[in-house]
């Protein structure tokens, strides 16, 4: 029996249990072995908070700069060197700014609204690895678990779309809801292709079984249709453009996310964005090899003639991860904001005729045909 | 659990479902011609789904006295009995088909999909009969009722059908809801989902807890067959629902009803077998009572036929309370011949509905001048649900009646027979109206009554259900040797109620 | 005792009253919109609890299933249909609200009192734990083959069903004859139910 808390595993660097050593630290200063324990459960917890707002940070910076880029213009400059603390400033405006809450909404849901937004898609942050032992949690069900946090978000945009009381604000929570469980489909279906390559659920399964020959290996080349769709789809999941539609300004002002101001905003716009670096983080590891280098680390390790049980070499290895999966995901994030900037938007029943009429059939083909391959070449589809 | 080596090999005996198969592959071919359009889908649906159904017919009567094998792991069983139930499902869906076709065109339904989801309710019911499994059991019950559903709300246009089918959806899901509840209390206390070993968990061990879990299931049984307390959807849905539908439901779906009633209370709920026969003798005295009682007030033939086959149900069910050899092969009998005559009835009621547009009792006034037909079709079949010689349902009924009393269950035979009675008044008062009315007394509808033709698409199906279920209705009394040997085999070819009855003999003796 | 069981009791106390709160919330507050997000929330403690069972892909099942697409659709349902209609207030209204409650109480009393005649199996079986999806995997396409097929089959006629409901394009002629219909029932009434009357007055 495991209570929820203690379903989290430890952040194990390679070769060194952190976990191990920050209790026999409390323990050689008096403190009992189930305290402990307590104590360490919160801290992989505020690493991902700290680590998914810094992604945050780093990620409107570089919107901001691109977006600047494709307009011709220069962006923030004054704040930093090269403006780099400007979401900083950002941030800080919004806390301090103040908290409206409309006349005659309904004070409680429209508090509530954009904390069931945020909280589903901090925790999917649980499985994300960045190395071999480096995730906080090798939950059995890994990659499912994100699937059914990430449904939970349409309830808290269609209940702070409701709580405003604003006939846009509505609009856009349904606009959101819609748009959130029509593209989870494909999503989801993609992701079981995946799945059915791999044989598991868990992330470090899926990252390990592509890495086997390095950048020829990665899901990529097998899954070419599934990670279209499943880029498509997590670019609608974040609302970005071109499928911002309940954001959509000409139409709707600004969607379900009208009425909030100050700290209640920001939370949606943490929101969106760790969302975005989610989901590159994500794509990076279902299709581009997670962790993985292009040229498998054993192997240059072998060509060098050191043991890949080495300190050093395991050290070298574990920061190589850790610097792989960022500089994927924040390529794909890259990618997604030159996208928002350069393409226009689509219609709402454009949208949902994207997603089912196209997206959904394509994707249960794509499943359909990896099932066939696997029993067909079960070397390469993993048999 | 085997090891996943040895899953592939595992012998599902798949044949077993080969009816349902066909009844599935028919459902998918409606659906695709219907795509072409509705004037294909017209021409081409009631072949493809005679076909399905005819086919189906033919394979159920090969697995006539096969061998017993339980298949899918034991999720369900082709006995005889399940045989004999499936079988007068598939013959009610065939009948209730036929004569749908007219009905569904002329109040411009879709009929492509009005055969899809007919077949997928027949589908259910089938597996319903079979499953030996309180999983098969609940997602066949489901199928069932969620295509019984859509069926009552075909008419989407009136709000009549739309109360039919919403009243009935928030009933039938309550319903399930408790099943499932029942089901999952069965779960825990057997850790077993096979109705057999459940049965035999319970022999061993019959809590408190066995025993509400049977209230709760039996409820889903008896709302399924529309058992008095558990009526009060019936009426309301069927006067709401399109006519076709109605004839559906009343044969097919308690069909179904009772398959389940069997499986689970003789299957499952043996170690409680006093209980079980006093709660289904108070059913069914309360069924018979107020089904035939109501029936005797009601203006349109809906609503009365409704409450009829409320009361034909506390009949059926003397049948089930018995226990003996005979009760079961009484209760099977009457279901066949159930199925004859009240489909007859509502082939009946369905053209005078088509060419008049109206199903007051009142409105049938005179009509023997002008359709003699349906005058002679519907005082035989409503003769025969009322249990007068020589019709079919007389013999139905003497056979459940003798065997009542054979099983000394006086209080039943005593209210069937009284209610019988009663029965035969307002069926008669039909009878009446339209035959010994004089021309000046018939009703306007009667009046401007159109010319009788059967050249419209869907008319000469209807014909041909209606003059054979007439005819068996008429002649199958006198005829019914080979169906009594029938119900009887039926019965002689399911160990489970030769179990029953040889526990009970012993009891008896003992 | 130590530290995890006590967790355990405490995590599972705290859930056991967020359900029991929110299904009375669900059942008692008279706004609808209320009424659904509890159902939510319901449903989330409910997977909490599988997950005490350490069965963490029922739980996650659960949360996609009746939070992701159950309860989403009735929010839904709730907000698009959002007519404000004043009802006529039922006759006896208040007695029958206290006899169905006698009666919810009465069954709540028979179910704890069996509940506490039953000599139960204790412990159950042990929870398997990462091995469960496997395992429902192989019992899904193994005794319960024929049930998960036959879910294909109901979910298909259940989305053909309601597809052919909701359609806006009405067949407006008779195939056989070419006379236009209504797409009502054939019989038609005399007197007209609840429905038409409101609508007529």
């Amino acid at each position: 029996m495991t209570s929820p808390g203690t379903v989290q595993q430890a952040v194990i660097s390679p070769g060194i249990n952190l976990e191990l050593s920050f209790n026999q630290a409390l323990q050689g200063l008096g403190v009992p072995p189930d305290l402990a324990h307590i104590l360490w459960l919160p801290l992989p917890m505020l690493l991902v908070l700290v680590a998914a707002v810094i992604g945050v940070l780093v990620t409107v910076w570089l919107e901001r700069k691109v977006s600047a880029a494709a307009q011709q213009r220069i962006g923030p400059e004054y704040a930093g060197a090269l403006g780099v603390l400007q979401p900083m400033a950002d941030g800080l405006k919004l806390l301090v700014k103040e908290d409206v809450i409309p006349a005659r909404a309904d004070e409680l849901l429209f508090t509530l609204g954009p904390v069931l937004v945020l909280i589903p898609v901090i925790l999917s942050w649980l499985i994300v690895p960045f190395g071999q032992h480096l995730l906080i949690s090798n939950v059995g069900i890994g990659i499912f678990l994100w699937i059914a946090l990430s449904s939970i978000q349409p309830i808290g945009l269609l209940m702070s779309g409701y709580a405003s009381n604003n006939k846009y604000s509505l609009l856009g929570g349904l606009r959101a809801a819609a748009q959130s469980i029509s593209y989870e489909i494909p999503l989801a279906l993609s992701v079981l292709a995946i799945v059915m390559m791999s044989n598991s659920l868990s992330t470090i399964d899926i990252v390990e079984q592509q890495n086997s020959a390095g950048l020829l290996s990665w899901n990529i080349w097998r899954q070419p249709v599934g990670f279209l769709i499943f880029w498509i789809c997590a670019l609608a999941e974040c609302e970005r453009l071109p499928f911002d539609l309940p954001e959509a300004e000409e139409e709707l002002v600004a969607g379900y996310q009208t009425e909030y101001a100050g700290m209640k905003f920001a939370l949606f716009y943490l929101g969106s964005y760790i969302n975005l670096v989610l989901s590159a983080l994500l794509v990076s590891v279902l299709y581009l090899g997670g962790w993985g280098f292009p040229i498998p680390v054993e192997w240059i390790a072998n060509l060098l003639g050191q043991s890949t049980q080495e300190p050093l070499v395991q050290v070298i290895t574990g920061s190589v991860g850790i610097v792989m999966t960022i500089l994927k995901a924040y390529l794909l994030v890259f990618l997604a904001i030159l996208l928002r900037w350069t393409t226009p938007r689509v219609r709402i029943d454009q949208l949902l005729d994207l997603g089912w009429k196209f997206l959904l059939p394509i994707s249960l083909v794509n499943l359909l045909v990896t099932a066939s391959l696997k029993l067909a070449f079960p070397i390469a589809f993993g048999g | 659990m085997a090891a996943p080596e040895n899953l592939i090999n595992l012998s599902l005996n798949a044949a077993a479902v080969a009816p349902e198969g066909v009844v599935l592959l028919a459902m998918l071919g409606t659906l695709i011609v219907d795509l072409a359009g509705e004037k294909a889908a017209a021409k081409w649906s009631p072949p493809i789904s005679y076909l399905g159904l005819g086919t189906a017919l033919i394979l159920l009567g090969f697995q006539w006295n096969g061998p017993l094998e339980p298949s899918f792991l034991g999720s369900f069983l082709a006995d005889n009995l399940a045989i004999a139930f499936r079988a007068v499902i598939a013959l009610s869906t065939l009948i209730s088909l036929l004569i749908s076709w007219r009905y569904a065109e002329q109040s411009g339904s879709p009929v492509g999909e009005y055969a899809a989801i007919l077949l997928a309710a027949t589908l259910g019911a089938m597996l319903l009969c079979g499953s030996t499994d309180l999983v098969s059991v609940f997602v066949s019950l489901e199928t069932l009722s969620v295509a019984s559903y859509l069926l009552s709300g075909y008419m989407k246009r009136d709000a009549r059908s739309s109360e039919a089918a919403l009243k009935y959806l928030l009933v039938g899901s309550a319903a399930a809801a408790v099943f499932l509840y029942g089901a999952s209390l069965l779960y825990g206390i057997s850790g077993t989902t096979n109705l057999e070993a459940i049965g035999i968990a319970l022999i061993d061990s019959p809590t408190p807890l066995a025993a509400l879990a049977l209230v709760f299931v039996l409820a889903t049984v008896a709302f399924k067959i529309a058992a008095v307390p558990f009526h009060q959807w019936t009426p309301d849905v069927y006067e709401g629902s399109p006519t076709p539908v109605v004839a559906f439901l009343s044969v097919g779906s308690k069909a179904a009803g009772f398959a389940l009633a069997v499986r689970i209370l003789i299957g499952c709920f043996d170690a409680f077998d006093t209980q079980w026969k006093l709660l289904f003798t108070v059913l069914a005295v309360l069924s018979m009572t107020l089904g035939n009682v109501v029936a005797l007030a009601q203006t349109s033939m809906k609503r009365m036929l409704a409450y009829s086959s409320i009361g034909q149900a506390g009949f059926v069910m003397i049948g089930l309370v018995c226990g003996t050899e005979d009760g079961f092969a009484s209760m099977i009998l009457y279901m066949a011949a159930y199925l004859f005559m009240n489909l007859g009835a509502f082939a009946c009621i369905i053209l005078f509905s088509i060419r008049t547009g109206s199903d007051r009792i009142s409105d049938y006034a005179g009509l023997y001048q002008k359709d003699p037909l349906i005058t002679l079709g519907l005082s035989l079949c409503l003769l025969s649900l009322g249990g007068i010689p020589p019709m079919i349902g007389f013999f139905g009924k003497i056979y459940l009646f003798f065997a009542g009393w054979a099983d000394k269950q006086y209080l039943l035979v005593v209210v069937g027979l009284i209610t019988s009675v009663i029965s035969i008044y307002y069926y008669i008062s039909v009878i009446k109206m339209m035959v010994v009315k004089e021309p000046q007394e018939a009703s306007e509808v009667v009046n401007s009554y159109p010319l009788i033709q059967w050249k419209t698409i869907g008319l000469p199906p209807l014909r041909i259900a209606l003059v054979t279920c007439v005819v068996v209705t008429a002649v199958g009394g006198i005829l019914s040797n080979p169906l009594f040997q029938w119900a009887n085999s039926a019965v002689a070819g399911t160990p489970l109620l030769q179990q029953v009855i040889a526990l009970a003999g012993e009891r008896s003796i003992g | 005792m130590n530290i995890a069981n006590s967790t355990e009791l405490i995590c599972f106390l705290v859930l056991s009253i967020i359900v029991i709160t929110g299904s009375l919330g669900v059942v008692l507050l008279s706004n609808i919109v209320y009424s659904a997000f509890l159902l939510g929330g319901v449903f989330m403690a409910v997977a909490g609890l599988y997950l005490l069972l350490n069965a963490s892909f029922v739980a996650a099942a659960q949360v996609l299933v009746y939070v992701g697409a159950v309860n989403v659709l009735i929010l839904f349902a709730i907000m698009l249909v959002n007519k404000k209609e004043e009802l006529k207030p039922i006759k006896g209204l208040q007695i029958r609200k206290v006899l169905s409650a006698g009666v919810c109480a009465g069954l709540l009393a028979l179910l704890i009192r069996v509940d506490l005649t039953t000599p139960w199996n204790l412990p159950g079986p042990s929870a398997i734990g990462e091995k469960a999806t496997e395992r429902i995997g192989e019992h899904l396409f193994t005794d319960y083959l024929l049930p998960f097929e036959l879910a294909s089959i109901l979910l298909l006629m259940a989305m053909i069903g309601a597809i052919v409901l909701a359609r806006r394009d009405v067949l407006v002629n008779d195939v056989g004859t070419g006379e236009s219909v209504d797409q009502g029932l054939i019989e038609k009434t005399t007197n007209p139910i609840l429905i038409d009357k409101r609508s007529t007055s």
